[in-house]
């Protein structure tokens, strides 16, 4: 990508895909009945985030980063500030996610494909490769409460691998 | 784009979870029927057996109110807790929030038709005859499907910021149950109650499913686009609270 940027000669400014400006999100305490406190679970953040760039987050427990990444990934939205979004796609690493284990292994492949936003077709697809990829060719018919923590995390693995979203 | 992929969401999502519900016991999916069978036989034994008011008419009287009555209430149920119960998933990914009431929803319309077929078979065997009014079942199923997807949305709106509501439902279950006309017939209600009675949308349409399916009358269809009306009114309220709090729900506790 950067090579490509560069024989176009005339410079171009990289693509921002996030923006905060004083970013705060307040989560309600309840204290009693009808009383709550507010508790800024993030407080005036600011940044710029560009294509290409890759984003540390280093905090204590509870210094928000989950938060800050659920931000990014629109599934909150901030309380006080602005977050500017191209619209580009945000994933968080999310494995097994909606997975059922009481289904196979191929079904669990569908309903998490789905979730994570693949169409039925493309799943349906990719099916044999994700299958392979988790090495779970004799076990894929079978419910995953009989697979091992290790062959559902394969499974969820390979899922996940499908996707690609800009930011992640 | 979007839309067609949340339809094959919600398909394949009402699939896995009556799969997965149907793996839970050992003779699973014929639960769907037992469960139904189990539930009219303690009314048979009730109101046949012990209470000796069990004419024919009355068991199947019975029978028709109890089976829409089930429909709803279960649905009600288990759309309360759909998106409280999906709280992992929502923290992880982005998914807009009317999905998981339309889901329950949609598994309780496919146990509620397999009931609906046994019904109408019961029905036969004590034999109640088919007649050309019946060709309004379907109508009367999508207006009763209608105003269970309002409830149910709206239901699944409100429980996570009232979770008091879930045990509130469970008393307003219980005397909208006796409100609708499940064990009365609704002509013995005063006339000038009748009004009150109307009002509840379950007592239109187990009114309306017994004249059709017992009378072989065809129903008020003014009562009905009532119904209509109604359920429309509170579909539209629920998405647009859904809509509203879509990230909303994310952050709530869930207690």
């Amino acid at each position: 990508m950067n090579s490509h940027l560069q024989q176009k000669s005339s410079f171009q400014p990289p693509l921002k895909v996030r923006s905060l400006r004083k970013v705060g999100v307040c989560f309600q305490r309840r204290s009693g009945l009808f009383r709550s406190s507010p508790f800024w679970g993030l407080h005036d953040v600011s940044f710029d985030l560009f294509k290409g760039e890759v984003l540390g987050i280093i905090g204590r427990n509870g210094a928000g980063k989950t938060t800050l990444l659920r931000l990014l990934a629109d599934i909150i939205k901030p309380d006080h500030g602005e977050l500017y979004n191209n619209g580009s796609q945000a994933t968080l690493l999310s494995l097994q996610v909606g997975f059922i284990p009481y289904l196979s292994g191929r079904e669990n492949v569908m309903m998490s494909g789905l979730l994570l936003g693949l169409r039925r077709n493309l799943i349906q697809e990719r099916m044999a490769d994700i299958i392979a990829f988790a090495q779970l060719e004799n076990f894929i018919d079978q419910p995953i409460y009989s697979y091992s923590a290790g062959m559902r995390a394969r499974l969820g693995f390979s899922i996940a691998i499908q996707l690609d979203p800009d930011i992640f | 784009m979007h839309k067609k992929r949340y339809l094959e969401l919600v398909l394949y999502k009402t699939y896995a979870d009556l799969k997965a519900e149907a793996a839970r016991t050992y003779i699973s999916f014929m639960w769907w029927i037992l469960d139904p069978l189990l539930y009219m036989a303690v009314f048979y034994i009730v109101f046949d057996v012990l209470l000796k008011r069990g004419t024919d008419n009355f068991i199947s009287f019975l029978l028709v109110g109890l089976v829409l009555w089930k429909w709803f209430a279960s649905s009600i149920q288990h759309a309360l807790n759909s998106i409280s119960i999906h709280r992992g998933l929502i923290q992880q990914i982005y998914l807009p929030k009317w999905l998981f009431p339309v889901i329950t929803v949609l598994t309780d319309l496919v146990k509620f038709i397999i009931i609906f077929m046994i019904l109408l078979v019961l029905l036969l065997i004590i034999g109640v005859m088919p007649g050309i009014a019946w060709i309004n079942l379907p109508i009367l199923i999508m207006c009763q499907l209608l105003f269970i997807m309002g409830c149910s949305c709206l239901a699944a709106a409100i429980t996570p910021f009232f979770p008091d509501f879930r045990l509130l439902t469970e008393s307003g279950l219980t005397l909208m149950m006796f409100l609708s006309g499940i064990f009365y017939e609704s002509k013995t209600i005063p006339i000038n109650f009748q009004v009150f009675f109307f009002a509840n949308p379950m007592a239109v349409m187990i009114d309306a499913f017994r004249i059709t399916l017992l009378e072989n009358r065809h129903p008020n269809w003014l009562l009905i686009s009532y119904v209509f009306f109604i359920s429309n009114v509170l579909l539209a309220v629920a998405l647009n609270i859904l809509k509203r709090f879509d990230r909303v729900y994310p952050r709530m506790t869930f207690a």
